[in-house]
């Protein structure tokens, strides 16, 4: 609970607040990385559901460079939009639900490329694609939701 | 019709009022527009990074077979834009952010229509694992920054009055 307070009273938690540039700016960073992690994990699951099936899985593999950088992306500037309403955020059960949607989001990743590694596409595989991109659409729902469920 | 009867013709739309006035509509449309966004995007992703040459082991023409998913989310984004914008079409028509988003996208599509014509029947039979000509990186390199900036300027739009 201090935590949450020395965050938002920190220069970062200020500077997104207070600057006129910084909250449109980090937002708009929020939105491109956004598009490049949920957008290649969406290409990547709809290939293991059959799509585009000519394309071998292990090909991708130079488009994860890309879904990372929006990872990170995304990471650094939810990390600066938290400081600027730390209490909000971390009380707030959509948020919450987002943040575990993008955590299974993750994990269904890492199962899916351990289970897509040796070529064959098993059940087992389209299964996870599937629950990931319940994670990723869901989290996106979620997070459009941080906006408008939950506030005081 | 002058400018101000057209914006007042979609302000007055069934649709415009069912943005404005239905509690949930505005909220799930701008999900479904974050969702088609992503879509769009991470379809062209895998187009322009191959002919780019930084996702060289695609091969080029199943990658093209991504060119239907790009229209497909670009569709879902269109019908929910044009729901924001009947809400307020007079907010949007002024936006700043607004104006340069939709010449963006203009921009966008003739890129696009330029790599559909001058590009891709001759990149279909690229060998695998064989770089595109100049050209064709020049269009996929303008065709990721375009889409880039629509995306900013969209989110821009509250604040870039």
């Amino acid at each position: 609970m201090e935590f949450l307070i020395w965050l938002e009273e920190s220069g970062l938690g200020i500077w997104i607040r207070e600057s006129m540039w910084g909250y449109p700016l980090v937002l708009a960073s929020h939105a491109v990385g956004m598009a490049m992690v949920v957008g290649v994990v969406t290409m990547i699951d709809i290939r293991v559901l059959g799509f585009a099936a000519r394309i071998p899985i292990a090909n991708f593999n130079s488009l994860f460079a890309i879904a990372w950088i929006g990872f990170f992306l995304n990471f650094i500037s939810g990390c600066l939009l938290f400081c600027g309403d730390a209490q909000r955020f971390f009380f707030q059960t959509v948020f919450q639900i987002k943040i575990l949607l993008i955590v299974l989001g993750v994990i269904a990743l890492w199962v899916l490329l351990r289970q897509t590694r040796n070529a064959a596409i098993t059940r087992a595989a389209k299964l996870t694609a599937a629950f990931s991109l319940l994670c990723w659409f869901g989290a996106i729902t979620a997070g459009r939701l941080t906006a408008y469920i939950g506030l005081e | 019709m002058t400018e101000t009867e057209i914006l007042s013709w979609f302000e007055s739309s069934w649709l415009g009022e069912a943005v404005r006035d239905i509690f949930w509509v505005f909220p799930t449309f701008e999900t479904l527009h974050f969702m088609g966004l992503c879509v769009m995007f991470g379809a062209l992703l895998v187009i322009d990074l191959r002919v780019l040459g930084v996702a060289r082991f695609i091969p080029m023409r199943p990658a093209l077979a991504f060119t239907p998913v790009i229209l497909l989310a670009f569709a879902v984004v269109v019908l929910t834009g044009i729901g924001f914008f009947c809400s307020d079409p007079t907010g949007y028509y002024t936006n700043l952010a607004f104006r340069i988003k939709m010449v963006l996208i203009v921009l966008g599509g003739l890129n696009a229509i330029w790599f559909w014509l001058a590009k891709q029947g001759k990149l279909s039979s690229l060998p695998d694992g064989e770089q595109a000509d100049p050209t064709a990186k020049l269009i996929a390199g303008l065709s990721l920054i375009i889409w880039a900036g629509v995306i900013v300027m969209g989110r821009l739009i509250p604040f870039l009055l």
